[in-house]
């Protein structure tokens, strides 16, 4: 369990989700947007794993892209998402659950169909129908989590590389990406690029912080707990390292 | 390869470790540094030239315990925190050790608890060169997590 740590951020959940939808449109869109971007492709291979749609020939894109027009149109959805107590992701995923089931339904591809308010143990849901638990399979779950972690790395990367860019150092990034990934020695790369070794570690170490923070925005936005950081860059080293190899 | 012929497209496996250990900052253990290290592109060849060849016969438990004492001469906390590569090859062999331990014997020589042990031989043993890679994952196996009794 971590410890929590100097409380540079509010221990609130969905904090900015929330502060989105309360700006109108443009922040509804921008959360939109956010949404849109990171789970995707995450809830894309999810459908691919469980075959979601094929019982009405969609495939994962299609059925994604439906989920999102369907539910992403009014800002209720998020909302909802906002007091749910849900990671973020948890949510998306129970929701394309449900999304695929209304669809068997309305195609009437299905012989059972449990009624809304309840799940299929019987467990209550709200009138979103994304609250109860999904009995997804084990290994649905695990690429998703994966895909998940990937998508969320990702952004934090482009995060990063982008607001170095627009600060104008560019190759902070390659001093890093030699120094932390290639094992390049700091002495080799200060002579490439006319520096000191004591200024490549600088900047990697720049670069880390920078890093450290844009995954810490992926995540809050996901509905972490900033004080459990460490913790939740671990389940991703988990979902990627040991799931991945 | 200098910094201007790097490679800087992400998401490949050597990569995501390297890059979310980095993330970790002050909250980084020494064994997730020693990990990303032997990630790194070559890493595999530094443990070996560190690890040396792995024992094919079962070494005396005297034997491992010789050099987890020596390499953890060593090392020190400081040098570990700083990703120094002399502390982290040092505390490669330190980790060896108590995997040949454990390998060998079943025994623990560490105080690390056996659920961080497992943790540091699942997350570094996959980047090491054969044999050591299998005399981690066999030691990582018979790891009993109840028993954290040292010898």
């Amino acid at each position: 369990m971590a410890t929590p740590r100097s409380g540079n951020f509010p221990d609130t959940r969905a904090v900015w989700i929330s502060d989105r939808l309360a700006e109108g449109e443009a922040g509804v869109a921008e959360a939109r947007n956010f949404v849109m971007a990171t789970y995707q492709r995450p809830l894309e291979k999810y459908c691919m794993a469980l075959r979601l749609g094929r019982q009405f020939g969609a495939e994962p894109e299609d059925v994604v892209n439906g989920f999102f027009a369907s539910r992403l149109a009014s800002p209720e959805f998020l909302r909802s998402w906002a007091g749910s107590g849900l990671r973020l992701r948890k949510w998306l995923r129970n929701g394309v659950n449900f999304y695929v089931r209304e669809q068997l339904r309305d195609r009437n591809a299905i012989d059972r169909f449990e009624p809304p308010g309840l799940d299929s143990s019987g467990q209550p849901v709200d009138s979103a129908g994304t609250t109860g638990a999904i009995p997804g399979e084990p290994a649905a779950d695990l690429l998703y989590d994966r895909a998940w972690a990937t998508s969320a790395l990702e952004g934090a990367i482009t995060a990063t590389k982008f607001a170095l860019a627009s600060a104008g150092r560019d190759h902070y990034w390659e001093i890093f990406w030699s120094s932390r990934v290639l094992g390049v020695p700091n002495e080799t790369t200060a002579q490439s690029r006319g520096v000191t070794a004591a200024q490549v570690r600088q900047i990697v170490h720049t670069v880390a912080d920078r890093l450290r923070e844009a995954i810490r925005e992926v995540l809050i936005k996901d509905g972490a707990k900033p004080a459990d950081l460490a913790d939740e860059i671990r389940a991703m080293l988990h979902a990627l390292h040991d799931h991945g190899r | 390869m200098a910094a201007d012929d790097a490679e800087t497209t992400p998401m490949s496996d050597e990569a995501v470790l390297p890059l979310l250990v980095a993330m970790l900052g002050d909250d980084v253990q020494p064994f997730e540094l020693l990990a990303a290290r032997a990630a790194q592109r070559a890493g595999r060849e530094w443990a070996g030239a560190i690890l040396g060849e792995a024992p094919a016969s079962p070494l005396p438990l005297d034997a491992w315990l010789a050099m987890k004492n020596q390499a953890k001469r060593s090392f020190s906390r400081h040098g570990l925190a700083q990703g120094d590569d002399e502390a982290l090859g040092a505390f490669l062999k330190y980790l060896a050790a108590i995997a040949g331990a454990r390998r060998d014997h079943g025994a623990s020589i560490t105080e690390m608890s056996a659920e961080e042990v497992g943790r540091a031989l699942g997350l570094v043993g996959p980047y090491l060169p054969e044999p050591w890679r299998a005399c981690f994952a066999r030691a990582r196996a018979v790891i009993d997590p109840l028993d954290d009794q040292v010898v």
